[in-house]
């Protein structure tokens, strides 16, 4: 009896042993995770830290750095050369983030699978077969070509191996002992992969697949029509009138045959699949509104201080921990502070003592799909301006947790990889719904580059020359640069590698036989779009088409709707003897200037009220009322938004969804073109057989649409439908852990406004920077600088942030004063 | 109370050196040396992990304010309200005490089986 007994209790505590040191399904190991003396609460750090030194030794230092932490967490470093320099910014990074840099680069890299398991195999795929390792390592080989930017790599590995080197598990960010895995020694390649990643989020977009479907399925009219050559231009960041200081190569013609018309007969008999099964009935994709940016720089002339101010708001993903990292370096050359993406040197937006700068996207057409013929089937082999060429192969090992290795052949080819040959497309994974089949990416993020040497530069950079110089080693993302110094001078650039294109090239599937189709080299970089202190005294930025027609080169055919720069520059225009609360409150606008162009004609579009039902009337009384601002109380705003929503659906839902090929809605400028013209409405009616009145009777269904999806979501009372309510923003973990993000926020404006806060998207670094003798910065993140949950500063400046509030950004020029001021101190020394 | 005192003092150390699972093998261990009744020794060491988890965890919460107990109650699904750090302290250490007692038990047993 007592035999039994033993085995039992022995087996059963044998077991619970086992099982409780390991993670079960999302359930982390709760033996070592839960005890106090290795678990998170080894990461629940005391709150106040005053006073707190720290020492830390490394042989590879030259001379050793120290790091003055001020009363928001933020770190100060000071060194005396620029490899200590770098290598203290990756240490102190580390120390806030690893954990945040160790998961973005295995989400770039497709090594997700070896920490979740196979529930990220797909996705793991995807980033391989979008070449993205491909693509860091071919930055990186040049990145190494440059001794400064192989410098800055390898100082900044240095450091984050240093923290990683003196960590004991039970130090592990606590995002490690949740998801059960350790930290693995940090590569330079990571870095670039993480610039990758920002290529991905920002420039990784097309929507070519959808177009051609368009064009195979209505012809050349009506996609010529709502899909027109050019992009809504009413405001160009470049203002109209500025001349273009250069003697600009020939623009390649479009070839003869590719014209659209025989484009569509060219391909509609082409074999490529596209890979969406023959029965299905497709649902349009909406680009999302919420990624892009505003910056914008006024000169002397319209300051109080008569120095320039400069403002950007990057609007990203806002994820806990926050996306950027905040910092200062002060090195021999170099006195710079802002932001920096965790796990890459350098700053990214921000100052140094004599100019500032930041960096808005610049939406242009850099991805494209060329549609290649292999031969027989045979992988090894494509057909290229008259003979057939090899393919390379690249095998791409995916670990996967509590599985094993699974391996899978990519083929490329001199355009770039062939992400999904026919049949291969997975079924019901997002991702992939824009990637045609059988065809080649090409991708301006495949191309070497040394990105990191144009922050390098502007880091350092003391004036206009500098700025220019530094802009023209950057290739990817593209952004446009807006820059200021204290010498009075303001200029902005939208810059990068942007291919030399025939007009509307990569509109459409390419072809990928035909070397007429290729880009045709690059717009030379110092020829990139720039204006250097326009007579308005300003120059902005939302994302909107950089140029109007006189610009001689082809960036694309669409850009972000120009609604958030004609705000600013309506606002810019006024401004006079502006100081850093000027531009705050206009960072913080939430002026609709679609409701401005569009609400009226839509009011008037009904007519006569009074044969309206009552709660019609109702929400057109409010929306009449409206002063046309998304704030955070507003239920006109939410009536507004979901009106328009459901406009979009009614209006083109008909033409482009449920065909048996993904299509797109047309851009919001042919939907308020639509509403507002009646020979729009004619024209467009006639291919939909439908009859003025008809019109009529859609815009007021989408209004019922709208109201009943209020009262779905937030209850049959009108008083519950305030903007806040219905936006619903939440920052949230950047694993979507529970617990682990902000819960509701509630805040004004939406991505249509200038103050583009969106439900999970926004802006993820406010700054303005008054320029002078001693510039005064001022900035807010939607988190803080600690990537540790468990820290105060996790998420310190969220609700400053959510009030719109800035934090005057301390930023000392001499050791002195930093340490003076600092909360607690760090030094790395030289043995 | 020797056996509690001993075995408590010994997982202490052991506790903040070493793996949290090496508290089974010690529980068996001590119980083995010592002529408890099987029942005490699984209350003695079930009680003592308790004491021993629960204070220090208590502790270390509250001098993080409760930042992170807090987050981590959440993030484990237990109802949000300020004091759910108190609860996520208490429940945690229980599936670990019952394995401690258990292996302790087994010791005992053990021990009888060959004296």
């Amino acid at each position: 009896m007592r035999i039994i007994a033993c085995i039992f209790c022995l087996v059963i505590s044998i077991s619970l042993g086992i099982l409780l040191n390991q993670k079960i399904g999302k359930v982390p190991p709760i033996g070592s995770f839960f005890s106090p003396f290795q678990g998170y609460l080894q990461n629940a750090g005391p709150i106040v830290k005053q006073g707190y030194q720290q020492q830390v030794i490394s042989t590879s230092l030259i001379s050793g750095a120290r790091i003055y932490y001020d009363d928001e967490g933020i770190p100060h470093v000071f060194a005396s050369n620029d490899y200590d320099l770098y290598f203290s910014q990756g240490y102190v990074t580390a120390k806030d983030r690893l954990w945040q840099m160790d998961f973005q680069t295995r989400f770039a890299s497709g090594r997700l699978s070896e920490v979740v398991g196979t529930e990220a195999y797909e996705l793991d795929r995807y980033q391989r077969r979008m070449g993205m390792v491909f693509g860091a390592e071919r930055m990186l080989e040049e990145s190494f070509r440059d001794p400064l930017s192989r410098m800055m790599l390898e100082a900044y590995a240095d450091g984050v191996n240093a923290y990683i080197g003196q960590l004991d598990p039970k130090n592990y960010p606590v995002e490690f002992k949740i998801l059960d895995y350790k930290p693995e020694k940090w590569k330079p390649l990571n870095s670039a992969l993480l610039l990758k990643l920002m290529s991905a989020t920002l420039a990784g977009g097309s929507d070519e697949l959808y177009l051609q479907h368009i064009l195979d399925h209505y012809g050349t009219e009506l996609t010529e029509s709502l899909f027109p050559a050019f992009p809504d231009n009413r405001n160009p960041i470049i203002p109209s009138g500025t001349d273009w200081p250069f003697e600009a190569l020939t623009t390649p013609s479009v070839p003869g045959v590719r014209k659209i018309a025989d484009r569509r007969s060219a391909l509609i008999d082409a074999p490529s699949s596209t890979g969406e099964a023959e029965d299905s009935w497709l649902l349009t994709s909406k680009k999302p509104e919420n990624i892009g940016s505003n910056n914008w720089a006024i000169g002397g002339k319209r300051s109080a201080t008569g120095y320039p101010i400069l403002a950007n708001d990057p609007h990203l993903k806002m994820t806990l921990p926050s996306i950027w990292y905040e910092i200062q370096l002060k090195g021999t050359d170099a006195n710079t502070m802002g932001v920096s993406i965790p796990g890459a040197p350098g700053i990214i937006i921000g100052f140094n003592e004599q100019v500032a700068w930041g960096v808005t996207n610049v939406g242009s057409d850099v991805l494209d799909w060329y549609r290649i013929e292999f031969q027989d089937a045979d992988p090894g082999k494509y057909y290229f301006g008259g003979s057939w060429r090899d393919t390379e192969s690249r095998i791409e090992e995916i670990r996967i947790r509590n599985e094993g290795t699974r391996k899978d052949t990519v083929y490329y080819t001199h355009h770039g990889p062939v992400s999904y040959r026919a049949g291969e497309k997975p079924q019901n994974f997002s991702y992939t719904n824009n990637i045609p089949e059988g065809h080649a990416l090409r991708w301006v993020a495949h191309l070497p580059s040394n990105d990191l040497a144009c922050f390098y530069q502007l880091n350092r950079a003391t004036g206009y020359e500098d700025y220019r110089r530094a802009i023209q080693q950057f290739s990817a993302p593209a952004q446009n640069f807006v820059f200021a110094d204290r010498h009075q001078n303001i200029a902005i650039t939208p810059n990068g590698w942007f291919p030399l294109k025939y007009a509307e090239q990569g509109k459409f599937l390419l072809d990928g036989q035909d070397p007429a189709d290729e880009w045709h080299g690059r717009i030379p970089a110092d020829q990139n779009p720039s204006v250097l202190n326009p007579p308005q005294q300003f120059v902005a930025s939302a994302n909107q088409s950089p140029v109007d027609k006189s610009y001689p080169y082809y960036l694309d055919w669409q850009f972000a709707p120009p609604d958030r720069a004609i705000r600013i520059d309506e606002v810019l225009k006024q401004l006079s003897k502006a100081d850093y609360r000027d531009l705050q409150r206009l960072q913080l606008d939430s002026r609709s200037i679609l409701a401005d162009s569009l609400l009226p004609g839509l009011i008037e579009l009904i007519g006569n009220l009074e044969k309206l039902t009552s709660p019609r009337r109702e929400a057109i009384r409010r929306l009449a009322e409206w002063n046309h601002h998304y704030e955070q109380e507003s239920i006109a705003a939410s009536i507004f938004d979901a009106w328009y929503d459901a406009l979009e659906q009614s209006l083109w839902s008909p033409l482009f969804d449920g065909h048996k090929a993904r299509m797109r809605y047309p851009n919001r400028d042919q939907t308020v073109r639509l509403l507002l013209s009646e020979d729009r409405r004619r024209a467009l009616g006639a291919w939909m057989d439908l009859e003025e009145e008809s019109w009529r009777e859609r815009v007021l269904q989408a209004l019922d649409q709208s109201l009943d999806r209020l009262k779905t979501q937030l209850g049959d009372a009108p008083e519950n439908w305030s903007w806040g309510n219905y936006k619903a923003t939440e920052v949230a973990h950047l694993a979507d852990m529970p617990g682990f993000g902000s819960g509701r926020l509630m805040t004004g404006g939406a991505p249509k406004t200038v103050n583009a806060v969106g439900s999970r998207n926004g802006p993820s670094w406010r700054m303005i920077v008054e320029l002078g003798e001693h510039p005064k910065a001022y900035g807010i993140l939607p988190g803080g600088a600690s990537g540790n949950p468990g820290s105060p500063y996790y998420d310190n400046q969220l609700e400053r942030w959510q009030k719109g509030e800035l934090r005057t950004l301390f930023y000392p020029d001499s050791e002195e004063l930093a340490r003076k001021n600092s909360v607690s101190t760090l030094e790395l020394i030289r043995p | 109370m020797k056996f509690f005192i001993l075995f408590f003092l010994l997982a202490l150390v052991t506790q903040w050196l070493l793996p949290w699972w090496t508290i089974l093998p010690l529980a068996f261990t001590c119980a083995f040396f010592f002529r408890h009744h099987p029942g005490r020794v699984f209350f003695l060491v079930f009680s003592a992990v308790l004491i021993l988890w629960i204070p220090v965890g208590i502790f270390l919460s509250f001098r993080n304010n409760h930042l992170l107990s807090h987050k981590v109650a959440l993030l484990i699904g237990l109802p949000d309200f300020p004091t759910n750090w108190l609860l996520l302290l208490f429940l945690a250490p229980l599936p670990v005490a019952l394995a401690a007692g258990l292996s302790a038990m087994s010791g005992r047993l053990l021990r009888s089986l060959l004296f």
